[in-house]
């Protein structure tokens, strides 16, 4: 048995867009114990929420995160829409769908990117988010912004989609599958990856369940959870959701569980453009929020969980919002213990850490 | 040359490696790299080759100055304050890097004077903060000194309170009170431009409209039964069936606010005998000019009585449906139609 080094993983390192600190205890080259910490990133959006009238608020909550921006604003929403018992038009829960289904494609196709990068195969890394560009595109024609897109209001959607730019953009997802799906191949069989990832942090169903995981992370690992299965937004039901599970729970799983996601939202979108129904996209919204609302999201990270409180007056008594990566680091240093020094970037990547999210 | 040797080099690596390693799954990603050899780079030579916006991007708020009455309601709706107002001095101010181009004020503005621009502002190195020249405090627009005030001629029709941004006015038709929250008044006018009986103003009692006589009444020989008086009666007193040809007034429920007179296109309603003459009726209907119509629709949506199929070069009106209310002429854009009289 070697000597215990304790060696510090970040706040900057080359994998990681976002700071967040571990740190290694190693023997030899075995990571043996981890201690993460974070707060490099925390910027009182929480707080900030109590001090703005709630419909600003929208704008302050979809910058909580980059990434999955619109799945944010769709749960700040739909928890101040509870609390003020407020029904949508049909129309737009459809809009809204098949939105942060596409922000799920974008999502990970740029976590594809990332962790190709990660395990220094830069060419794969820049051919996955050369086609996340196409998806970028769809988001600009559409709401008028790359990635924070300003659509989602209190009441509805602040714009309608028309019919033809929804084909369209179903026909641009269709054309770019093959591309994706030959980008996908390599991850699943060249041997250059399966190296990498075949059996490396290994977490197995009864560690997850335990550890609370969620999102792919846990799908990874063989448990069935996906808020989209509930149906209690959004019109999965309608549209016949099945969520994607593997059962080895390896770094491999994990990003298979997010490959055949990539395929499932575009057929989503797919569907959801020949059923959405023609009408209004907003209803109109008057009065303060009284009352409270608890909306969970499937967001391409896993579970958010949305918690909106009024006492009757402009501004949000409370404004909470817990993210996947803060329910994901636990698993994370389950699956990081007995790992290779080596193997680290990746196994940190492959919960699809979201720092900004965890910390606000 | 060299990049000649390189692609014969892949060329027979890559039949090698399909020959060998197939099951073995190395060079997986030998497809995709070849293509990228013969392929035009996926970037582009920004800034040589500009790229194109799309009509939604949002780039940048700009400000038609003529227009603005000053209410603040874009520097009430700014989620980071990058809006200010000041109508005493006549500028409206915008901070531009503190603007987080979420078009909440375009949305909101009562006046839309603003608008989200699709190209960006140029790069700057220093915060830039845009001024843009308004009428100043009591110069235009329908805001002055006063208070929001209305006089008797109020009808308590409610119109008033609908187009309120702030829903700062509060009109009960049963109780015939109408009340305003001056603290939540804005001053923003769109009120005024909407009361039917112009009781409404800021500071003095308003211009006073003279008071109509005697209960509404219609000139049935005129009429036309199109319904557009029934269907913008604020009090829903008015009740029109074209088939059985009749026309009827709830006297109780009507608020003689003058809504229908002023919607009527034949001009065949009036208060007590004050009925406006009108020609005799003569049905006419709207007949297109095709090298003006821009096939937009407008017609189609304006008609209340589904008379017009708008299709793309071929507008169809279904003449036994017109009641030749005229509604489509003044819907149309670009003035195709006009009406005729059928002989």
């Amino acid at each position: 048995m070697g000597k215990r080094t304790i060696i510090p993983f970040g706040p900057q390192h080359p994998v990681l867009p976002e700071p967040i600190h571990l740190d290694l205890v190693v023997e030899d080259e075995t990571v043996v114990d981890v201690i993460p910490s974070i707060g490099y990133i925390h910027r009182g959006l929480e707080k900030l929420c109590e001090t703005k009238d709630y419909n600003k608020m929208v704008y302050v909550i979809e910058r909580i995160c980059g990434i999955c921006s619109f799945g944010h604003g769709w749960g700040a929403c739909a928890s101040i829409e509870g609390a003020m018992d407020v029904k949508i038009p049909e129309r737009a829960e459809y809009l809204r769908t098949i939105l942060h289904e596409l922000s799920r494609i974008h999502s990970h196709l740029l976590w594809l990117g990332l962790l190709a990068d990660a395990f220094g195969f830069e060419s794969l890394f820049n051919h996955c988010w050369r086609v996340r560009e196409t998806v970028l595109d769809l988001f600009e024609k559409n709401t008028g912004g790359r990635v924070i897109f300003s659509i989602c209001k209190i009441g509805g959607m602040r714009k309608d989609i028309s019919d033809e730019n929804l084909k369209e953009m179903a026909s641009v997802l269709n054309g770019i599958k093959s591309e994706i799906k030959e980008l996908t191949d390599v991850f699943i069989a060249d041997a250059s990856v399966q190296n990498r990832m075949v059996g490396v942090g290994v977490l197995t169903k009864e560690q997850a369940e335990e550890l609370c995981t969620v999102g792919p992370v846990a799908r990874g690992s063989g448990i069935d959870q996906d808020i989209r299965m509930n149906d209690d937004h959004g019109v999965y039901g309608e549209l016949g959701f099945e969520p994607c599970i593997e059962e080895a729970g390896d770094c491999m799983a994990r990003t298979i569980v997010r490959i055949r996601e990539l395929f499932q939202s575009i057929e989503l979108i797919e569907k959801a453009v020949e059923k959405i129904p023609a009408g209004p996209v907003d209803v109109k919204v008057s009065g303060n929020v009284n009352g409270e609302c608890i909306t969970r999201m499937e967001q391409p990270r896993g579970e958010a969980y949305y918690y909106a409180k009024g006492a009757g007056t402009k501004f949000l008594k409370r404004m909470r919002v817990r993210t996947p990566t803060n329910m994901n680091i636990p698993g994370l240093v389950q699956m990081l213990k007995g790992c290779d020094l080596a193997d680290v970037p990746i196994l940190v990547l492959t919960i699809d850490p979201c720092i900004s999210c965890t910390e606000r | 040359m060299s990049k000649l040797v390189i692609i014969i080099v892949l060329v027979v690596a890559a039949l090698i490696s399909s020959a060998v390693t197939t099951r073995l799954g190395f060079f997986k990603f030998k497809k995709t790299v070849l293509g990228s050899i013969f392929k035009d780079t996926a970037c582009q030579m920004y800034p040589v080759v500009q790229k194109e916006w799309q009509e939604r991007t949002r780039g940048a708020v700009s400000i038609d100055g003529n227009n603005c009455i000053g209410c603040g309601i874009c520097a009430k709706v700014c989620p980071t304050d990058a809006i200010e107002v000041d109508k005493a001095n006549g500028t409206w101010t915008i901070e531009r890097m503190q603007c987080v181009q979420c078009s909440g004020c375009v949305d909101n503005c009562p006046k839309n004077c603003l608008t989200m621009e699709n190209q960006y502002t140029t790069p700057d190195v220093t915060k830039t903060v845009d001024t843009v020249a308004i009428p100043a405090k009591g110069a235009a627009g329908g805001s002055s000194d006063g208070d929001l005030v209305c006089n008797d001629t109020c009808v308590f029709c409610g119109l008033c309170a609908k187009a309120c941004p702030e829903d700062a006015i509060k009109v009960d038709r049963k109780a015939k009170s109408w009340e305003v929250d001056k603290e939540a008044c804005i001053k923003c006018g769109a009120c005024i431009d909407k009361c039917p009986k112009k009781s409404l103003s800021f500071g003095e009692g308003g211009e006073s409209a003279a008071a109509e006589d005697g209960p509404l009444s219609c000139d049935l020989e005129v009429c036309i039964y199109c319904g557009l008086c029934a269907k913008n009666c604020p009090a829903d007193a008015l009740e029109v069936d074209r088939k059985a040809k009749s026309w009827k007034v709830d006297e109780d429920a009507c608020i003689k606010c003058g809504v229908c007179l002023e919607k009527c296109p034949k001009k065949c309603l009036g208060f007590g005998s004050n009925a406006a003459a009108a020609e005799p009726a003569k049905k006419s209907i709207p007949v297109l000019d095709e090298e003006k119509c821009v096939y937009c629709a407008a017609c189609e949506n304006a008609c209340p009585e589904a008379a017009i199929s708008a299709e793309v070069d071929n507008w169809t009106l279904d003449a036994d449906k017109c009641v030749g209310c005229e509604a489509c002429v003044g819907a149309c854009p670009a003035v195709a139609l006009e009406m005729k009289s059928v002989d």
